[in-house]
């Protein structure tokens, strides 16, 4: 236990106490601590995830969800992310638990265990991060989209994702060819792309 | 009263009952046309208007000859009532102007109606999504004819800020229902919905109803500008076609920027 103490490095501002670094202790390499964040933040494997919120919830006192989020890195990276923002206020402290999936290059969704009957405040935000990010999460109680139409095609905030030309016959006039109005995309100089 | 000397029926299109003499110099007023006293409560003297029929003195207090047509059209342009719905920050501003500093009751159109059906104008205030779109058409769809819309703000003129990077938001809200008067802005002020307002007075005065109607004694010339239920149907018809048909009323931009550009 000593020997595995010692592999651990967390980081200098974090004090053993803490959320974060229980969780690393208790995870081991399935669980890492980020530096240089504002809060305590972990990035956390996706199979240990249900069972680590339920630890969260139960055994730490994180009793409140406060934000989930979705990042798409790109089809480069080949990485989306989910952010979950958690608070416990027996604990007074804050935890973000990143949990990076693989992004297939298939078109398919990337999936994740749903925390929303851990935290019934994470149903609304996994169906949003459904929506626009486009994250499967299995067994989740009510699992649709929640902004968008339920017949949108695509997932609007992945890097990839191409505009709609007309919607149920609505046509986005200065994107359609032919239209008066008609804007032809410029030439991106970056090569990095992907940042509009 | 108005100076003696100018016919009122020139200015006005009216005729006053008390003119003797414009009666029977135009056909085309006459025909028609109708009596009006702008100030029925001061009679002139009977010294004044010495040709003037005593009885035509007597019921020109109380009595108004016009067409049903045009009485119609006036009562409709002063009392349209909205439909009672707001898309975005512009609703604040519509929701101002319904407030008692701008105050839209003095021209009549305070009436915001929770229903379609019972409303026969619809402001578009604020951005309009795919998602309303769809839902803004239908109703559109269960609005009685005939039927109005204002397009308020840049958003529901022509996508605004979204108009490139908005996947979500319709380009213009008239790719969506045909659109009477735009109103520039963003948010537009309620000055400028005002002006929208009486914009689209005027161009609901123009319209005749009963003189499209099959069947009716009269039918007038429908001379530019002016609309009735039939041209205006066609019109909704191929709106999307063939743009240049009525251009719909826009406010005078430069008229308020000179407006707001000036010092008191």
């Amino acid at each position: 236990m000593s020997e595995k103490e010692q592999e651990v490095q967390p980081a200098p501002w974090v004090s053993e106490e803490t959320a974060a670094h229980l969780l690393v202790q208790r995870l081991g390499d399935k669980c890492t601590l980020e530096e240089e964040r504002l809060d305590p933040t972990v990035t956390l494997d996706a199979a240990v995830w249900l069972e680590t919120a339920r630890y969260l919830k139960e055994e730490l006192n994180f009793e409140t969800c406060h934000l989930v989020s979705g990042i798409d890195r790109g089809p480069a990276e080949g990485r989306i992310e989910v952010l979950y923002s958690l608070f416990s206020r027996n604990r007074a402290e804050w935890l973000h638990v990143r949990i990076p999936l693989d992004r297939p290059e298939d078109g398919s969704l990337p999936e994740l265990d749903s925390a929303a009957m851990i935290w019934r405040a994470a149903d609304w935000h996994e169906r949003e991060t459904y929506d626009l990010v486009g994250v499967n999460f299995k067994g989740h109680p009510d699992f649709r989209r929640i902004l968008l139409p339920a017949d949108w095609e695509g997932h609007p905030l992945r890097k990839d994702y191409e505009y709609p030309l007309e919607y149920h016959g609505i046509p986005d006039v200065y994107r359609m060819p032919g239209s008066q109005l008609y804007q032809p995309p410029k030439e991106e100089a970056s090569p990095e792309g992907g940042e509009e | 009263m108005a100076d003696a000397k100018t016919p009122r029926h020139v200015e006005t299109g009216f005729i006053d009952v008390r003119d003797v003499k414009a009666i029977g110099q135009s056909p085309a007023t006459d025909a028609a046309r109708l009596v009006v006293d702008r100030d029925p409560y001061t009679l002139p003297p009977a010294e004044a208007t010495p040709g003037m029929p005593s009885l035509v003195r007597k019921l020109s207090d109380s009595v108004l000859i016009t067409s049903v047509d045009k009485i119609l059209s006036w009562g409709r342009a002063r009392s349209l009532w909205p439909m009672g719905f707001g898309l975005a920050c512009c609703a604040i501003e519509m929701m101002a102007t319904l407030a008692t500093r701008f105050d839209i009751a003095r021209h009549g159109y305070e009436a915001m109606r929770p229903t379609p059906r019972q409303a026969d104008l619809m402001i578009i205030s604020g951005t309009v999504t795919y998602k309303m779109g769809l839902r803004i058409k239908r109703l559109y769809e269960q609005m009685p004819e005939p039927r109005y819309v204002i397009s308020m703000g840049s958003c529901a003129n022509c996508g605004g800020p979204y108009w490139k990077h908005g996947y979500h938001v319709v380009k213009g809200v008239d790719k969506v229902v045909p659109v009477d008067v735009y109103a520039p802005g963003c948010p537009p002020r309620p000055e400028t919905l005002i002006e929208a307002f009486l914009l689209l007075k005027k161009k609901v005065e123009q319209e005749r109803i009963l003189g499209h109607k099959i069947g009716s004694l009269w039918t007038p010339e429908v001379t530019e500008g002016e609309e009735g239920p039939e041209t205006r149907r066609a019109r909704e018809q191929t709106w999307h076609e063939d743009a240049g048909f009525n251009q719909p009323m826009r406010p005078n931009v430069d008229e308020f920027a000179t407006l707001a550009n000036k010092e008191d």
